[in-house]
């Protein structure tokens, strides 16, 4: 699984004229709304909910900050007008979604490659289903409605996919495959992160994870693995391991 | 060249990536200090004695590079030049890293003296500063779809290029950057918004109807 993706900004011209200021911290990820729409999941077609990043601010200017204003301006003073009046008037908004398991995303051992020890590697299977789809283009729906409420022009953001959903490990929060759970048919690991078919083996990374939270995930790979470590910690005081 | 950032990466190493990062299909995302380091070698060359010496365009090539830069981001009121802020330099130590760049730019600038030979019978940085006015017009133009630019659009390429190039100097030097008016990398004894700034704000969404 991966986190489910969507972004989209915008030049707001409401803000063209705002007084510059020291802005460092306060954009990015320091602004975040929590899902909202927890109450309407029968409704909206998607069981799981997402957050929103809200970016802006007076970012230091880096390679490509004016082109938009180069573009539309042409060159010249009025190039020089135009990036002036942009700056810090583009606001982004970044929603990132629970992604649920799939039957289509599983690894397994693939029959014909091996790496340089001729040991078998991993084969990866990954599929976004219509749960995920539904909600990044709720994303869509939303951020397009705030940009243009706002007077602003929505601008079509980087990499998808064809339905506009980000790419499969694009959001770089791949979890799961190993998953947690008490019964040994539809689950490997235990609650310890333990495996069912193997008492000495313990998988502490985010494979166990049995669905993909809108959130970063390396704090609950913490949580797991604090908390397997403790379990094998008195596992080996008392002889059991 | 081999001094080092706290990466370890020498500068000539950091020049050579972000030169060949802007011909690679899909890029625009590398970062302020690549750029950084860029002005540095810059402010360098300009230092030695007798001037910068390019790294990669010929004399004729420089001049026009440097012509067109003064007329792409000229100083006005409210700021300095792309000159000012070593774009022309700037232009040439990327060209020297990637073969493909100086490619696009030699023939790109062979393409302008043509087309100003054809209209004007000398070179472009030979014209008048009337007659290429005219011709950048007639770029932003032909870049709009302007039927009438038909014959200039062969150039527009290159146009973009040059145009990019010069903004993305001009607003990572000092003075760009004073010019846009940021404000941060200094340290902030606690994060607050201005009363002007969010009051700003607040009549702007009254405005809106928000």
């Amino acid at each position: 699984m991966d986190t489910v993706g969507f972004d989209i900004g915008g030049s707001v011209p409401a803000l063209e004229g705002l007084p510059r200021y020291n802005s460092d911290g306060a954009g990015g990820a320091h602004l975040y709304m929590p899902w909202w729409g927890w109450e309407r999941q029968q409704a909206l077609g998607f069981p799981r909910g997402y957050h929103i990043e809200i970016g802006g601010g007076y970012r230091m200017p880096g390679i490509g900050s004016f082109g938009g204003a180069a573009r539309r301006a042409g060159y010249g003073v009025a190039l020089k007008e135009q990036a002036r009046r942009d700056y810090g008037a583009r606001v982004s908004f970044a929603g990132r979604g629970e992604m649920i398991p799939n039957e289509q995303s599983f690894c397994e051992i693939d029959p014909g490659v091996v790496d340089r020890y001729g040991i078998p590697v991993l084969r990866f299977h990954f599929r976004w289903s219509d749960h995920e789809r539904r909600q990044a283009r709720h994303m869509r729906e939303t951020f397009t409605e705030l940009i243009t409420l706002m007077g602003g022009e929505p601008q079509a953001p980087g990499t998808r996919d064809a339905s506009g959903i980000s790419i499969g490990g694009s959001i770089i929060h791949e979890v799961g495959t190993v998953r947690m759970g008490d019964d040994p048919r539809t689950s490997a690991l235990n609650a310890f992160c333990q495996a069912h078919d193997a008492r000495n083996l313990f998988v502490c990374d985010a494979a166990s994870f049995v669905s993909n939270p809108d959130k970063n995930p390396t704090l609950t790979i913490n949580a797991l693995a604090w908390r397997a470590s403790e379990y094998l910690a008195e596992a080996l005081r008392s002889g059991d391991l | 060249m081999t001094t080092t950032g706290s990466t370890g990466v020498t500068r000539r190493e950091v020049l050579r990536q972000l030169a060949l990062a802007v011909t690679a299909a899909g890029t625009g995302a590398f970062n302020v200090e690549a750029a950084r380091v860029v002005h540095a070698l810059v402010g360098e060359g300009r230092a030695q004695a007798g001037g910068y010496s390019p790294a990669a365009l010929s004399a004729h090539q420089l001049r026009t590079v440097t012509r067109l830069a003064e007329l792409i981001v000229p100083a006005d009121a409210g700021g300095g030049s792309a000159v000012e802020a070593g774009a022309p330099e700037f232009i040439d130590l990327l060209c020297s890293q990637n073969p493909n760049l100086m490619g696009i730019y030699a023939d790109g600038l062979e393409w302008l003296d043509a087309a100003a030979r054809r209209a004007y019978d000398r070179s472009f940085a030979e014209a008048s500063a009337a007659q290429q006015t005219a011709m950048l017009d007639g770029l932003v133009a032909a870049e709009r779809g302007a039927a009438s630019s038909s014959d200039l659009r062969g150039g527009l390429g290159f146009f973009n290029w040059v145009r990019r190039m010069t903004v993305d100097a001009y607003y990572t030097s000092p003075i760009g950057i004073a010019d846009v008016g940021f404000e941060g990398n200094r340290v902030l004894g606690a994060y607050e918004t201005p009363r002007e700034a969010a009051e700003f704000v607040g009549r702007k969404a009254d405005e809106l109807g928000l």
